[in-house]
């Protein structure tokens, strides 16, 4: 156990001496007059924090539009529709195995996977997009235990990266964990303040490199104030004129004994041998729609 | 700094397995007269690339490691840094002793690294994102460094290293050299321990960037290794923080 402990505690520290390898790569400034676009994927931002922020002076002279959220409403699957990095097993990292014909990742285990999934060893594709992810093996600790102490460092590196990337690719997108972990536990007061600060870091970074970068900020989703409550999705789903049902059968049971013939259980099918005639229906995709606008900084909420 | 707590933790046990194994052996001190050996003086420097000392191993002897893995032949000593070979940075370096005495030592450095196309989506995960990213071509790095090591007293030492850094790459921009100068300075405060401080300026013509860093080292007979933070600044102010880290196990 011991050994297993001293090699973990290992791997976790390997990738700092990669990554600072690489960061004593000296970078030249491949084209010096071009503007560079910034886009900042910033996780869990509300309208309402947004225009809180605003009203206190920040963000003046940013154009924002709104972006209607994906259902559900999650991280993990917002972004990764939104960036069209490929399918979740479900809606989030819990789903259900047809196969298995059970919860995977169900519980606390689905707790533990998502950090690790978010950005440690094996993140989602989504995450791998970003050209900036954390400022460490343990940023997402950080981020959550005190994401307000730990924003200064992640902001740092951010801006490094995007100083020095950004001598050699005229696009860079980053993420920003923090603002969803203060949404979450300190509500909008503490948003707003983040939010804040965020935009005297950019016009800050903006000083320093004046007329070469580019911001544009858009979030996935901005329910992180709400108060966490129970929703039955059958009351939903009858709102909106789809029947639900409690289990798959028959429907599903018929596909589990044709699934040689059936691979995709999700296209209207018939059963005409080993049961009756059945036609599943599954609500349609929400499409999201986005209206854009012009300008050198962009909100997208 | 949690990565650095955590690598600290680890070398920690690594060092304390060590000296376990040591007293189990029951090893006697080394064998070279204390007062009449030159002062022991770090071997590799810490900042990659950038960072070297005059020091070269006795002959026969090296070291594998995390960063370092290294053999030497009188004046002449080989080796590699495995973990870029194991991030598919295959690597070599060549030191070449010119002068030591029992104060001074002097050695010129090259080395050749290979670094593969879009080198930066290797890490594991996404979490140390790096300055650099070559997207498009595999980039060779050629550094050449003159390195000087001064032993003031037989506890400190301090190492300077001037450094030019030749980049080759079908990538337009890949293409170019540098410079850099770096200062290395060490203080045994025991026999095995050290405290080291780090400090230079590198990428100069390019991207210049300042470091400063401080790091512990650990000398035992059969492992050696250090662990230290730095952090880097540009001319524009932007910061980074890095993460020095080795542990090897050295053989006489």
């Amino acid at each position: 156990m011991k050994t297993i402990v001293i090699l973990m505690l290992g791997l976790c520290a390997c990738d700092a001496s990669y990554g600072g390898f690489l960061g004593a790569v000296p970078v030249a400034d491949g084209h010096q007059e071009a503007p560079v676009q910034v886009y900042i994927g910033m996780d869990g931002v509300s309208r309402a924090a947004f225009e809180g922020a605003r009203s206190r002076g920040a963000f003046s002279g940013w154009n924002d539009t709104d972006l209607i959220a994906n259902f559900p409403a999650v991280s993990d699957y917002s972004w990764t529709r939104m960036l069209r990095t490929g399918t979740l097993h479900g809606y989030d990292l819990e789903y259900f195995d047809p196969e298995k014909n059970r919860l995977v990742n169900e519980g606390l285990q689905g707790v533990v996977e998502h950090p690790l999934r978010h950005g440690v060893l094996d993140p989602l594709p989504v995450y791998r997009k970003f050209d900036f992810m954390g400022d460490g093996t343990f940023w997402t600790v950080r981020g959550y235990s005190d994401p307000e102490a730990s924003l200064p460092p992640v902001l740092d590196e951010m801006f490094y990266v995007i100083a020095n990337r950004g001598r050699q690719q005229s696009a860079l997108l980053t993420y920003l964990m923090n603002v969803d972990v203060v949404s979450h536990q300190g509500g909008l007061p503490r948003a707003i303040a983040m939010l804040i600060e965020i935009d005297r870091r950019i016009t800050d970074f903006q000083e320093r490199h004046p007329n070469r970068f580019e911001f544009t900020f858009f979030s996935d989703h901005g329910n992180a104030h709400q108060q966490a409550a129970l929703v039955d999705p059958r009351v939903l789903l009858r709102q909106v004129g789809v029947q639900s049902t409690d289990a798959l059968d028959p429907a599903w049971a018929c596909w589990r004994r044709n699934r040689t013939r059936f691979k995709d259980p999700f296209a209207p099918m018939t059963c005409s041998r080993l049961c009756q005639p059945c036609k599943p229906r599954f609500p349609r995709r929400i499409n999201r729609n986005t209206r854009h606008s012009t300008g050198s900084k962009k909100a997208i909420l | 700094m949690t990565d650095l707590m955590v690598s600290m933790l680890a070398l920690i046990a690594l060092s304390a397995t060590a000296d376990v194994q040591v007293r189990l052996k029951d090893v006697a001190a080394p064998s070279q007269d204390t007062e009449t050996a030159p002062p022991p003086v770090a071997i590799n420097g810490s900042v990659p690339l950038w960072e070297y000392t005059g020091a070269i191993r006795d002959t026969g002897s090296g070291q594998v490691g995390w960063t370092d893995a290294q053999v030497a032949f009188g004046p002449v000593q080989i080796g590699t840094k495995p973990f870029l070979d194991l991030y598919g940075s295959y690597n070599a370096e060549l030191k070449l002793r010119l002068y030591e005495s029992e104060r001074i030592r002097a050695a010129f450095v090259f080395g050749v690294y290979r670094v593969p196309t879009a080198a930066e989506s290797r890490g594991i995960g996404n979490l140390h994102a790096s300055a650099f990213a070559n997207p498009y071509a595999p980039v060779w790095l050629l550094p050449f460094a003159f390195a000087k090591s001064f032993s003031f007293t037989r506890t400190v030492a301090l190492h300077w290293s001037s450094t030019a850094l030749y980049m080759a790459s079908d990538e337009a921009a890949q293409n170019h050299l540098s410079f850099g100068q770096t200062l290395f300075a060490e203080w045994r405060t025991a026999p095995v321990w050290a405290v080291r401080a780090h400090a230079g300026i590198t990428g100069v013509r390019v991207s210049p960037v300042m470091h400063g860093a401080l790091s512990f080292a650990y000398y035992g007979e059969y492992v050696q290794g250090n662990l230290g933070a730095g952090r880097r600044v540009d001319l524009a102010g932007e910061q980074s923080s890095f993460v020095m880290l080795d542990a090897a196990l050295v053989f006489q």
